[in-house]
């Protein structure tokens, strides 16, 4: 009965379907802010979860080669893998940060395999570019992982909100000091560039503007989009979720404290949102000079303070 | 104005430019991307795989046509096309310039067309609507 309860868990709450309604929750505030600050085109709070059925309605072209399994089987396993991630931070599933690195890992990577896959050439193109947001964030972000477990000294992600509930948030707690809250504080820059790589927001031509250069989607159709889309809903909602965990973690017990959860992955949400509206449109050359180069240097001054004001 | 909260069904579209003068193309792109009152319930796509609705403008010219045709068939099963602007119907005024251009391929049906030269905006805009309704 535990492994059924596990996979109700995965499935429906805080799960896969959660997550998709979460995410695309999340899309319309992300359709909402484009709209009003780009000055882009009012599509309404249901364009999202029109688009999603009216895919689901299309026929699903046939891709030819490899790519025909992959695009069938890749946003599954995507939606599984921030599900997982989703059902560690809830607390229903254990999980210590290395597991949500290599989950949010798999997510990335199912994205990056669709374009390697494609028999066509203008997508295959898009197989540096993938790579290169793969590893615009994540070394960054494996960075900030490791300092805040060194600030912490807890892996586990249940350890970690304990922590936080216990001594503050990661961000403005005493702990280590000064030099361990700029350190911080240099991490949590790293880890909202890396999470707007993630969330595949910018820069390769997959964000919301109608007539934007295609990527791997324009390979796609019918049901296999939908879900594509639907993967992508859930990481914008799952990404603050994790960003929340690791530097805004607080006590879950009562309702009004749930309620701040939500307001705070609602703020990070907006910050990632402006973040990427505020960025411009780069190649994936810049991608990784910033997310490697810039960033990956920040996250590493964060893990060096951190490391500092936590032995001194 | 009153929004509906409900999913709206918007069509997408896909708009294939064959090339003339390409003022055609241009109204096209007006209707797709820009904002006005009257503006049909359609939204642009990258890929004519996510189009209910194909748009074509400009000559079939025969270098063209075939890849035209190849890209056409991309879109899903229930698809709709329209031709707009008198080259996209083989009647334009380059015609005889050209020399080399021809009509539509055989085969092919088309939904709706808008003819003329130059076109109408309003006429685009209503026979959008018509075709994606």
């Amino acid at each position: 009965m535990a492994f059924v309860g596990k996979i109700a868990y995965l499935v429906l709450f805080p799960g896969i379907l959660f997550i998709l309604l979460a995410g695309m929750l999340a899309r319309t505030v992300s359709a909402g802010m484009a709209s009003a600050l780009a000055g882009g085109e009012r599509r309404g709070a249901s364009a999202p979860a029109a688009f999603l059925l009216a895919a689901l309605d299309q026929e699903a072209i046939s891709t030819g080669g490899a790519l025909n399994a992959v695009v069938w089987l890749a946003p599954p396993l995507k939606a599984v893998a921030l599900a997982w991630v989703s059902c560690i931070i809830f607390g229903f599933f254990p999980g210590d940060l290395v597991l949500v690195f290599a989950l949010l890992l798999v997510a990335g990577g199912a994205d990056l395999f669709t374009a390697l896959l494609s028999p066509n050439p203008l997508v295959m193109q898009q197989a540096w570019a993938e790579a290169a947001s793969l590893l615009a964030w994540a070394v960054p972000f494996a960075l900030v992982l490791a300092a805040v477990a060194l600030r912490s000294g807890e892996v586990s992600v249940s350890g970690l909100i304990k922590w936080q509930a216990a001594n503050g948030v990661l961000l403005a707690s005493s702990s280590g000091g000064a030099t361990a809250q700029a350190g911080g504080a240099l991490t949590l820059i790293a880890a909202l560039c890396a999470a707007v790589a993630l969330a595949r927001l910018r820069p390769f031509g997959r964000g919301r503007a109608p007539g934007s250069p295609g990527g791997i989607l324009d390979d796609v159709s019918g049901p296999p989009l939908a879900m594509f889309a639907g993967a992508e809903a859930a990481a914008l909602f799952v990404l603050p979720l994790v960003i929340v965990t690791l530097f805004f973690a607080g006590p879950a017990a009562s309702w009004y404290q749930v309620v701040f959860w939500a307001l705070k992955v609602l703020g990070i949400l907006i910050l990632l949102l402006l973040l990427d509206l505020l960025s411009a449109r780069s190649g994936s050359r810049t991608v990784v000079r910033w997310g490697v180069g810039a960033m990956g240097l920040i996250a590493l001054l964060g893990l060096v303070l951190t490391w500092i004001g936590v032995s001194g | 104005m009153t929004r509906s909260w409900l999913p709206s069904r918007r069509v997408g579209v896909f708009h294939l430019r064959l090339g003339c003068c390409g003022g055609c193309g241009d109204l096209v792109d007006v209707v797709l991307r820009d904002r006005f009152e009257g503006r049909p319930p359609v939204f642009e796509c990258d890929s004519p795989r996510h189009a209910g609705l194909l748009v074509v403008t400009g000559l079939w010219s025969p270098g063209l046509a075939g890849a035209a045709l190849e890209v056409i068939e991309q879109a899903p099963a229930g698809r709709k096309l329209i031709l707009v602007g008198d080259c996209a119907l083989g009647r334009g005024p380059l015609l005889e310039s050209v020399r080399a251009a021809s009509a539509m391929p055989p085969g092919l049906e088309q939904d709706g067309e808008v003819g003329g030269c130059p076109v109408s905006i309003k006429t685009i805009c209503e026979r959008i609507s018509d075709v994606a309704r």
